[in-house]
C-alpha cells in the first residue's frame, strides 16, 4: 500500500462505521415518529369530532413499542457501539420514559402542568441533543425551533385539542426528520 | 523521516484499527462483514494486533452462541496516531 492509499483506506473504513452506526440509530427514531404522530392524529380527529376524551387512552398504545422495539434492536442491532449513538440512544430512551411518567400523573391528576407544553420542551432538548451530538446542524436547529417557536406557540396561541395536532407536526420534525436524515446517512468522508 | 510502523502498515490490520478508532467495540461479525476478510485472516490478524497490545478481545456467549468483542487499546490508539502523523510526513515530500 502506498501512503496515500493507507490514508484513503483509514478514511473509507471510519466514514463507512459512522454512517452505518448512524443508520442504526436512525430507524427507531422513525418508527418511534410515525407511531406518534399517527397516535397523536388519531386522538385530535377522535377528541375533535366525537368530544370524547376516552380517545385520549389511544396514547397508551406507545407503550407497545417498547416491546417491539426491543425485539427489532435484537434482531437489527449492528455488533459495535460507539460512545455517541449509544449516548443519542439514552436521550431518547429518557425522553420516552418521561413522557409516559407525565403522562402517568397527568392521567391520575397528579399534576395541573400543561403536558403538552412539558412533552414539546422536552423532545426540543432531545432533538438538539441529538443534533449535537452527531453534529448534524439541520436536527439542532429543529430542536432549538421547536423550544424557542413551538413551545410558546402551544402554550400561549394554540389551545385546547388543537395541541395535540400541533404535537404532532412536531413529532414528525423533530424526531421522524432526524430519523430519516440519520438512516440516509451519507458517506461524507472523513478527512484524515 | 519516521519509519511507518510495519504492524498497521497492512490493509486488514489497518482496516481493523480505523474501525476500532472510530467505534468504542466492534465484534468479530461485523468486523469481518465491514472488512470483507475471511474469518481464519481476520482471526490471524486480530491475534497480531492483541499480542502487540494495540487491541483487546472478550470472548463471551450470547445465549448459545459465542462472541468475540474486539476495542482499542490506549497502546493502539497511540500507534495509530503515530502511524498517522508519519503518512502525513510521508505525504508532505
Amino acid at each position: 500500500m502506498t501512503e496515500k492509499e493507507s490514508l484513503e483506506l483509514i478514511s473509507q473504513m471510519i466514514t463507512k462505521s459512522r454512517v452505518r452506526l448512524e443508520r442504526q440509530a436512525g430507524w427507531p427514531l422513525v418508527l418511534w415518529g410515525v407511531a406518534a404522530a399517527l397516535i397523536g392524529i388519531a386522538v385530535w380527529a377522535g377528541v375533535k369530532f366525537t368530544g370524547n376524551a376516552a380517545w385520549y387512552n389511544l396514547w397508551f398504545l406507545l407503550l407497545i413499542g417498547f416491546p417491539i422495539h426491543w425485539i427489532w434492536a435484537k434482531r437489527h442491532t449492528e455488533n459495535v457501539r460507539d460512545y455517541v449513538t449509544e449516548t443519542v440512544g439514552w436521550v431518547w430512551f429518557v425522553f420516552g420514559a418521561s413522557c409516559m411518567v407525565f403522562a402517568a400523573l397527568y392521567a391520575l391528576g397528579v399534576t395541573s402542568l400543561p403536558i403538552n407544553v412539558c412533552i414539546t420542551l422536552l423532545l426540543g432538548f432531545a432533538t438538539t441533543v441529538t443534533g449535537m451530538m452527531l453534529k448534524r446542524w439541520l436536527v439542532m436547529v429543529l430542536g432549538v425551533l421547536t423550544i424557542c417557536l413551538f413551545v410558546p406557540l402551544m402554550a400561549v396561541v394554540v389551545s385546547g385539542v388543537d395541541t395535540i395536532l400541533l404535537s404532532a407536526g412536531i413529532v414528525v420534525l423533530d424526531i421522524m426528520l432526524p430519523g430519516i436524515i440519520m438512516c440516509r446517512a451519507d458517506r461524507r468522508e472523513v478527512r484524515i | 523521516m519516521r519509519e511507518l510502523n510495519p504492524l498497521l502498515h497492512s490493509e486488514l490490520r489497518l482496516a481493523i484499527v480505523s474501525i476500532l478508532i472510530g467505534a468504542d467495540e466492534a465484534d468479530f461479525v461485523y468486523l469481518r462483514e465491514a472488512t470483507g476478510a475471511t474469518a481464519g485472516n481476520l482471526s490471524v490478524q486480530l491475534d497480531k494486533l492483541a499480542q502487540a497490545g494495540y487491541i483487546e478481545t472478550r470472548k463471551e456467549f450470547v445465549g448459545k452462541k459465542p462472541r468475540t468483542s474486539c476495542r482499542m487499546t490506549d497502546a493502539g490508539r497511540r500507534a495509530f496516531a503515530d502511524y498517522v502523523d508519519a503518512l502525513k510526513e510521508y505525504l508532505r515530500l
